[in-house]
C-alpha cells in the first residue's frame, strides 16, 4: 500500500490508542473542571 | 481617543503582518500553490492555520464576556471536539488525500453526483459567505463603538487589508500570516490576564479573584442541564450533555466538512502532518479555550474590586439617556452602584481571613441583586429601542481601554484585527476554492492553462473579499451579531455532516436518496429553528445530521433505484 494513504496513525501503533489517550485527557479535564466548580461555586 | 503610543504598536503590527503574507506570498502559480500551497507545510503550520481559522475576532471579545456574564459553562461547548479530530483523522483525512482532493465536495460527485456536490458546496457558499460577513461587522461595532471610530472605515480595514496577502499568497500567505498572528494574539491574551490580576487590591490574589467568581456563580465551568425535577432542559444552550454529543457532531462537521477548515489540512505535506496537524487541535482546544474565560473571570474579579458601568457598552447608556426611560435608568444604575460598592467593601472586609457563612450568604444575594439590575438596565434600553443591549462583547474591550498601560491597549488592538485576519483569509481562499473548483471549472466548457486558472481564483478571492466587506456593511444595522454567526453555522452543517456519513458508512445510497433527503432534512432543521424557536442550537447539528441518515434509506427504497455493483 502507498505510505502516503496508509492507516497508520502517528506515535501510536494503534488508532484505538488515540481514542484512549483523548478520551481520558477529556474525562481528566472534566473531572478537574468538576473539582473547581465544587470547590468555588 | 487612542494614545500615539497605540497608534504606533497598532500600525505596526499591522504593517508587519501585510509585509510578511506579501514576502511569503511567491508560490506557484496553478492551483495546487494557490488552494493547496503545493502541499508542502508541516504539522505544526497546519495547526496553527486550523486554529487560526476557528478562533476569529469575535471568540476573543465574546468569550472573556461570556465568562463575564454567564460564567465559565462555555467551555462545554468544545467537549466533542478532541473525539471529532480522531475520527476525522481515521474516515475523511485518508480519502480526501487519496483522491487528490481540491475541496471536500468533489468527493460527493465521485461518490453521489454532480447536483449533490453542487448542493452541499453551496449550502457551504451560502453559509461562509454570510458568517464571514458577519465576522467582519461584530468585532468592528465593538472597536467603533469604543473607540469612537467610523463603523464603515472599520468594516473596510477588519475585512480589506488582509485581501492585499490573500490575493496574492493563497493558502501559503494565508497559514504564514496566522502563524505570526498567533504569537501576537497570545502575547495579548497572557498580558490581558497578567494585568488583571496585577490590578486586583493588595493581598487580593489569584485564588481570590477565582472565590468571588465562584460566589456570584461564574465559576460554573460543569453543569448538566438537569433541573431540580430531574428534567434534561433541551434549550439549555451550554452544559456537559450537549457539549459533548452536540458538540461532537458541530466539530465533526465543521473539521470534516467545511471548506474552511478542510482547505487548511490539505495543505499538509503528508497524511501524518495533517493528521498530527488535527490530533494536536484537539488536545489542545479545551486548556486554551478555559484560559480564554478564565481572562473573562479575572476582569469580573476586577470588577468587583472596582466601579464599573451598569453596561458597557456606552451607545446603550447614551440611547438610555435621551429616552423616556431615562429617570428609571438612573435609578436602576443607582442601585446597581450601591450593591457593586456593598460588594467591595464586603470583600475588603474579609480579606486576609476565612469568610463567615452568613457572609457568603449576603454575597450572593448581592451578585444575584446586581445581575438582576443589570437584566432591568438592559430590558429598559430594549423597550428605548436599543436593538442589542447586551453588552457581552464589549466587556473585555472596555476594560483593555480603560484600565491597561499605554502601548498594551494598541497591542490588544492589534490583537482583535489578527485574529479577524486570520479567520476571514481562510474563509476568502475557501471560498474561492469552492467558487472556482466545484462552480467554474464544473460548469464552464472551456479548458484553461495552470496560469489562467491562477489568475481567476485570485479573482474570485477578490470579488468574496469585496462581497463580505459589502455584506459587512449592510450588516451594522442589523440586530444581534453574535448570537447568528453561532447559530448560522448549525443550521448547515448537520445536514451537510449527514451527506458525508452518508456518503461514507451507507455505500448503497445514491444520489437521487441523498440530494432530496438533505433538502428535506435542512428545511426541517429551519423549521425547528425559525418557526419553533428552538434555543438549543447544538442539538440541530445532531437533528440534521441524523435525519439525512434516516431518511436516505427511506428515499432510496423509495426511488427504488437499482444497486450496481462497483
Amino acid at each position: 500500500m502507498n505510505r502516503e494513504h496508509n492507516d497508520q496513525p502517528p506515535i501510536f501503533p494503534k488508532w484505538l490508542h488515540w481514542y484512549i489517550v483523548v478520551l481520558a485527557v477529556l474525562v481528566i479535564e472534566i473531572a478537574l473542571f468538576y473539582l473547581i466548580t465544587k470547590k468555588t461555586g | 481617543m487612542l494614545h500615539t503610543a497605540d497608534w504606533v504598536v497598532l500600525i505596526a503590527a499591522l504593517t508587519t503582518i501585510i509585509l510578511y503574507g506579501l514576502y511569503k506570498s511567491r508560490t506557484s502559480r496553478n492551483l495546487d500553490g494557490y488552494f493547496r500551497s503545493n502541499r508542502q507545510l508541516p504539522w505544526y503550520l497546519v495547526l496553527l492555520s486550523i486554529m487560526g481559522t476557528q478562533a476569529s475576532a469575535i471568540t476573543f471579545l465574546s468569550a472573556p464576556g461570556q465568562a463575564f456574564t454567564d460564567g465559565m459553562r462555555f467551555v462545554q461547548y468544545y467537549f466533542g471536539l478532541p473525539l471529532a479530530m480522531i475520527v476525522i483523522c481515521v474516515t475523511f483525512l485518508p480519502l480526501f488525500k487519496k483522491l487528490n482532493l481540491f475541496t471536500a465536495y468533489e468527493y460527493l460527485e465521485t461518490r453521489f453526483d454532480r447536483k449533490t456536490r453542487t448542493f452541499t458546496s453551496l449550502l457551504f457558499l451560502l453559509s461562509r459567505g454570510l458568517s464571514t460577513g458577519i465576522s467582519i461587522v461584530a468585532p468592528s461595532l465593538v472597536v467603533s463603538s469604543i473607540l469612537g471610530w467610523d463603523i464603515y472605515w472599520t468594516n473596510a480595514i477588519m475585512g480589506g487589508l488582509l485581501i492585499i496577502y490573500t490575493v496574492t499568497g493563497g493558502a501559503k500567505a494565508v497559514a504564514y500570516t496566522q502563524q505570526l498572528q498567533f504569537i501576537i494574539i497570545a502575547a495579548g491574551m497572557f498580558l490581558a490576564g497578567y494585568y488583571a490580576v496585577k490590578l486586583l487590591p493588595a493581598g487580593i490574589g489569584f485564588s481570590d479573584a477565582l472565590s468571588t467568581a465562584g460566589d456570584a456563580g461564574r465559576m460554573n465551568i460543569i453543569t448538566t442541564g438537569i433541573n431540580k425535577e430531574g428534567h434534561y432542559n433541551w434549550n439549555d444552550k451550554f452544559n456537559l450533555i450537549s457539549g459533548v454529543i452536540g458538540g461532537f457532531f458541530l466539530a465533526w462537521s465543521y473539521f470534516g466538512t467545511d471548506q474552511s477548515q478542510v482547505g487548511r489540512y490539505l495543505t499538509a505535506k503528508s497524511l501524518r502532518e495533517s493528521r498530527m496537524g488535527l490530533i494536536m487541535n484537539g488536545l489542545v482546544k479545551v486548556p486554551m479555550q478555559f484560559l480564554i474565560l478564565l481572562t473573562g473571570i479575572l476582569v469580573f474579579a476586577f470588577y468587583n474590586y472596582q466601579p464599573g458601568p451598569i453596561n458597557f457598552n456606552s451607545q446603550v447608556t447614551a440611547k438610555l439617556e435621551s429616552s423616556p426611560f431615562r429617570e428609571e435608568a438612573q435609578q436602576v444604575n443607582i442601585a446597581y452602584q450601591q450593591k457593586k460598592e456593598n460588594i467591595s467593601r464586603l470583600l475588603q472586609a474579609s480579606n486576609g481571613r476565612n469568610i463567615l457563612p452568613e457572609e457568603k450568604i449576603a454575597m450572593k444575594n448581592l451578585y444575584h441583586d446586581a445581575d438582576s439590575l443589570r437584566g432591568a438596565y438592559r430590558t429598559l434600553a430594549t423597550k428605548a429601542g436599543v436593538k442589542t443591549a447586551d453588552d457581552t462583547n464589549y466587556i473585555f474591550f472596555s476594560f483593555i481601554t480603560r484600565h491597561l498601560p499605554v502601548g498594551l491597549v494598541g497591542l490588544l488592538i492589534a490583537m482583535i484585527f489578527m485574529a479577524s485576519w486570520g479567520s476571514i483569509a481562510a474563509a476568502l481562499n475557501s471560498l474561492a476554492s469552492a467558487t472556482m473548483i466545484d462552480f467554474h471549472k464544473q460548469y464552464s466548457s472551456r479548458t484553461y492553462t495552470g496560469e489562467e486558472e491562477y489568475r481567476i481564483s485570485r479573482l474570485y478571492t477578490l470579488a468574496w473579499g469585496v462581497f463580505c466587506i459589502l455584506a459587512a456593511q449592510f450588516a451594522t444595522s442589523l440586530g444581534s451579531l453574535i448570537v447568528a454567526v453561532n447559530v448560522l453555522g448549525s443550521l448547515f452543517y448537520g445536514t451537510i455532516l449527514g451527506i458525508f456519513i452518508v456518503a461514507f458508512y451507507l455505500k448503497k445510497i445514491k444520489g437521487d436518496a441523498v440530494f432530496f433527503s438533505a433538502l428535506l432534512a435542512e428545511l426541517f432543521v429551519c423549521y425547528v429553528y425559525f418557526v419553533l424557536h428552538f434555543e438549543g442550537f447544538l442539538w440541530l447539528n445532531v437533528i440534521g445530521a441524523l435525519l439525512v441518515v434516516i431518511l436516505s434509506p427511506l428515499m432510496q427504497a423509495l426511488t427504488r433505484t437499482p444497486v450496481k455493483e462497483k
